[in-house]
């Protein structure tokens, strides 16, 4: 049995980088800009937390400053939360946070641009920390571990969690979402 | 979670026998039968008591569709899913598609749909089938209202009149095409219609609306919702029509002799129990009159009333989605015969189903489903001679692999036990006795299996196998009796289930440039046992009319479909699904024997197209409907039992619209039309249909 054990653990994790890969290959003809969208559907997807947000929430737009397509994104996802975002029970309020501040952060939830590279560890630090989820549009991060919901609308909604970064955060969803989305 | 797969693999080590009619109840099954016989609503309550305070929540449709941009079913394997991943051909109406049909009853909904048949009898008489084999009292396809049955068992048939449900009440109507028993259970072989109604949890809906127009229409209906706070909601409904029939013309089968008028009320209160607990109750009302033709070709002039109570606690647990319900359904029939030579028929009708499932993930890539239900449906026998019931109890699994993010395969398996019970006396002259009925058993397995494969964003692909099983009505297995001076015309106890293969091949398309989606399915289906209501005869009996299984058919069918948008405003579709079927009746069974030929009484060719537009306070909406001729049956003069015939029904075109003005944020003042090509048309071998027109004015805010 102790033999079998790593082939076991060998095969699960095989499992499982096929299966994030496949994802991958799925989502890479989708690659594109946040959009609008991407953050309506990532707001709403909210309300499937089995503790969902309510009231006042404030949302930090994770960047890294030495990356200007980075700076690029959260400028953007800045304006389209300015003046706030009301979805449901949820009133947003943004908050630029540069990846080197997250541990003075204060924020209820974690939005991570995309390009941040390898960066996206130090995310994964501070939502687990904090117990703060995390999402984003840079599937990759999400493939990695370092963010626990990747969303894309476009040309379909996708939706994926990965599940041990959701756990080490203590985020968990409603069943039946689970259902409707991909999780790794 | 363990412990529930391993009782569920128990329930299924069933007992062995050589005659696979005759088996003898496992253990499981009696276990089932006994627990469930003796306390029907036991199952609900102790699901109060152990939900664990995880999670939980029954679906909240608006908010999944919000976030996936698609509607959600759980329709066809139980676990919820997004239309575009469900491994089935599946067409979803929206409140927002059912609002702009104009149509002021669901089989006038249904009637743009690809792949459904509505044969229009009466005014207010209809009768729905997927995918051809439509008939009076089409038997087929299994109608729910949120998985409350609303078919009637005791002919097998949906009095869709008599539904108490509003479209005001609809959020969606869920049209699953082809066989889908391995969730429903029996008679969901043709195809299942679930109506999803508003959840006055999530939903608020306050609607009311007039309608006023020829052949004497007058409808309203009044449709709301009340919140009690975060701990629930109630939704009241209430309809009312009458109408008349339409105006006499040649038809063997003979006309109404009263208007139709419906009425109904629901109330449906949803409750959390707990964060995680949420608790259904439904109560249900409806009356309706109106001529209608029976399966025998006959047309009765009928009054309905039916009541409903459903219970459901849904909770969102540590071992999953768990869900138990109980509903009993009343329904009270009452048809007198437009023909002297006919009787009149009264009967009731019980039906108590209950019902326990778990829906749970296992990882990340497995879903699976667990089920047991209950089911009790009795009757009187026409003459009110006896008493014919049944008892069904079943178990289901269902298992979903996403074996990777764009393939997924499901597989869904279901097994019903079926035990048939006479009791009372038997008229003279009879020559069945009760021990006929009570050793009656059946044991019958059903199965759904696809694999859906999503090789890019755009494409969906689906390669689906199923079985389904249509139980012969109450009446067939005897409820069915009448004495007459030539002998006694009765259902009988032997007769064999339909047995439905399907098998399919789909391929759904995206298309962003128009905002649309092609559609192409190509199937074979295959039924075995077909039955006739008044086909056969045994004479040592002293029954001079019995239904029997007449042998077999098969159908081969094309979808196509393709639809989207144009110019901002603009909106179409356009179907066309051609059916090919070939009929193979046992030798001595002909039509005038049967009144049963599938194969001629399908039109081979259907095209629909609808084309929309909406703009400021301005909608329009069109249909257009053509089917190639076919034929109709009619019941020849003499005699009156058996003896049908074919009668051609030229190929036609049919054009539905409503256009519609908003007057004010809150009141939309319509005027529809339907068939409005010509005055009168025939499309059944019944009445001619006649062009309607009626102005409504409805409050929404």
């Amino acid at each position: 049995m102790q033999l079998r054990q790593p082939q076991y653990c060998c095969t699960m994790i095989g499992g499982r980088v096929f299966f994030a890969w496949c994802f991958a290959m799925t989502m890479a003809t989708a690659q594109a800009d946040v959009t609008q969208t991407d953050v309506l559907v990532a707001a709403r997807a909210l309300g499937f937390l089995q503790n969902p947000p309510t009231g006042q929430i404030r949302v930090g737009i994770v960047y890294a400053a030495d990356v200007p397509k980075s700076v690029e994104e959260a400028d953007q996802l800045q304006r389209m939360l300015a003046g706030g975002l009301k979805v449901g029970n949820v009133d947003m309020t943004p908050v630029k946070i540069n990846i080197d501040e997250l541990a003075t952060a204060s924020v209820q939830l974690f939005l991570l641009t995309e390009y941040v590279g390898s960066d996206g560890v130090r995310v994964a630090d501070a939502t687990r920390a904090e117990k703060i989820p995390c999402i984003t549009v840079d599937i990759t991060q999400v493939q990695n571990g370092n963010c626990v919901m990747g969303v894309r609308s476009q040309p379909r909604v996708e939706i994926i969690v990965n599940r041990a970064a959701a756990a080490k955060s203590g985020t968990a969803f409603a069943t039946v979402f689970r259902m409707l989305i991909t999780e790794i | 979670m363990d412990s529930s797969r391993i009782g569920f693999r128990r329930l299924l080590k069933v007992g062995s026998s050589t005659n696979p009619s005759r088996w003898a109840p496992s253990f499981a099954m009696r276990l089932l039968h006994r627990s469930f016989r003796l306390q029907p609503w036991a199952i609900v309550l102790p699901l109060l008591f152990t939900a664990s305070p995880v999670c939980a929540q029954s679906i909240d449709y608006g908010a999944s569709e919000q976030v996936f941009g698609e509607p959600i079913t759980s329709s066809v394997t139980g676990s919820p899913q997004r239309s575009s991943d469900v491994p089935s051909t599946t067409e979803i109406i929206t409140a927002d598609e059912i609002r702009r049909s104009g149509a002021y009853d669901i089989p006038g909904v249904l009637r743009h749909v690809a792949g459904i048949d509505v044969l229009q009898w009466h005014s207010d008489d209809a009768d729905v089938a997927v995918r051809g084999y439509d008939q009076p009292y089409s038997p087929s396809l299994l109608v729910l209202i949120d998985g409350r049955q609303v078919y009637a068992d005791y002919y097998g048939y949906t009095p869709w009149s008599a539904l108490p449900i509003e479209l005001a009440d609809i959020r969606q109507i869920e049209v699953v095409k082809g066989p889908n028993s391995a969730l429903f259970g029996f008679n969901a072989v043709g195809g299942v219609i679930n109506i999803i109604t508003f959840n006055p949890l999530y939903d608020h809906v306050n609607s009311a609306s007039f309608s006023s127009g020829t052949q004497g229409l007058a409808d309203g209906s009044i449709v709301s919702t009340f919140k009690l706070g975060d701990a629930g909601g109630v939704r009241i409904s209430a309809g009312a029509r009458s109408d008349d029939d339409f105006s006499v013309s040649e038809s063997a089968l003979g006309a109404g002799t009263q208007s139709d008028n419906r009425a109904e009320l629901n109330v449906l209160a949803v409750v959390r129990l707990g964060r995680n607990v949420v608790s259904d109750f439904e109560a249900t009302t409806s009356s309706s009159n109106e001529p209608e033709l029976s399966s025998g070709y006959i047309t009765y002039d009928t009054h309905y009333d039916t009541k409903s109570v459903k219970l459901q606690v849904a909770g969102d647990t540590a071992i999953g989605l768990v869900q138990a319900s109980a509903y009993t359904n009343w329904i009270s029939f009452q048809g007198s015969s437009t023909i002297p030579e006919f009787p009149n028929v009264q009967l009731d009708n019980q039906v108590t189903v209950t019902q326990l499932q778990d829906v749970f993930k296992v990882g990340s890539h497995h879903t699976l489903r667990a089920a047991v239900e209950y089911r009790h449906n009795t009757m009187p026998t026409l003459a009110n001679i006896g008493q014919i019931s049944y008892d069904v109890a079943s178990v289901t699994g269902m298992w979903d692999w996403t074996a990777t993010p764009s393939l997924a395969m499901t597989n869904a398996i279901r097994l019903d036990d079926f035990t048939l019970e006479r009791n009372g006396p038997v008229p003279a002259g009879y020559g069945l006795t009760n021990a006929e009925w009570n050793g009656r058993a059946l044991r019958e397995p059903s199965f759904n299996s696809g694999l859906v494969w999503r090789p890019g964003a755009a494409d969906t692909f689906r390669l689906t196998a199923a079985r389904g099983v249509q139980l012969p009505s109450l009446a067939d297995l005897g409820g069915l009796l009448v004495s007459s001076p030539l002998g006694i015309v009765s259902g009988i106890p032997t007769l064999n289930p339909v047995i439905v293969m399907n098998y399919e091949l789909g391929w759904d398309r995206t298309l962003p440039s128009t905002g649309g989606r092609f559609r192409l399915s190509v199937y074979h289906e295959t039924l075995q046992n077909i039955l006739a209501f008044e086909a056969g005869s045994d004479y040592s009996a002293g029954l001079i009319s019995i239904p029997a299984n007449i042998g077999d058919s098969e159908a081969t069918g094309l979808e196509l479909s393709l639809d989207g948008r144009f110019r901002r405003y603009w909106r179409w579709g356009a179907s066309y699904t051609p059916e090919i079927i070939r009929d193979s009746f046992e030798p001595g069974f002909t039509l005038a024997t049967t009144a049963v030929n599938d194969a001629q009484t399908t039109p081979v060719h259907v095209v629909n197209l609808n084309l929309g537009w909406a703009r400021g306070r301005w909608e329009t909406q069109g249909y257009l409907r053509y089917e190639s001729a076919f034929y109709g049956i009619e019941r020849s003069a003499e005699p009156v039992i058996n003896g049908e015939v074919l009668t051609p029904i030229p190929d036609y075109v049919s054009v539905d619209s409503r256009i519609a003005y908003k007057l004010s944020d809150r009141f939309t003042l319509s005027l529809s039309g339907q068939n409005l090509l010509s005055a009168q048309q025939l499309q059944t071998s019944g009445l001619e249909v006649e062009r309607r027109v009626f102005l409504s004015l409805q409050s929404r805010p």
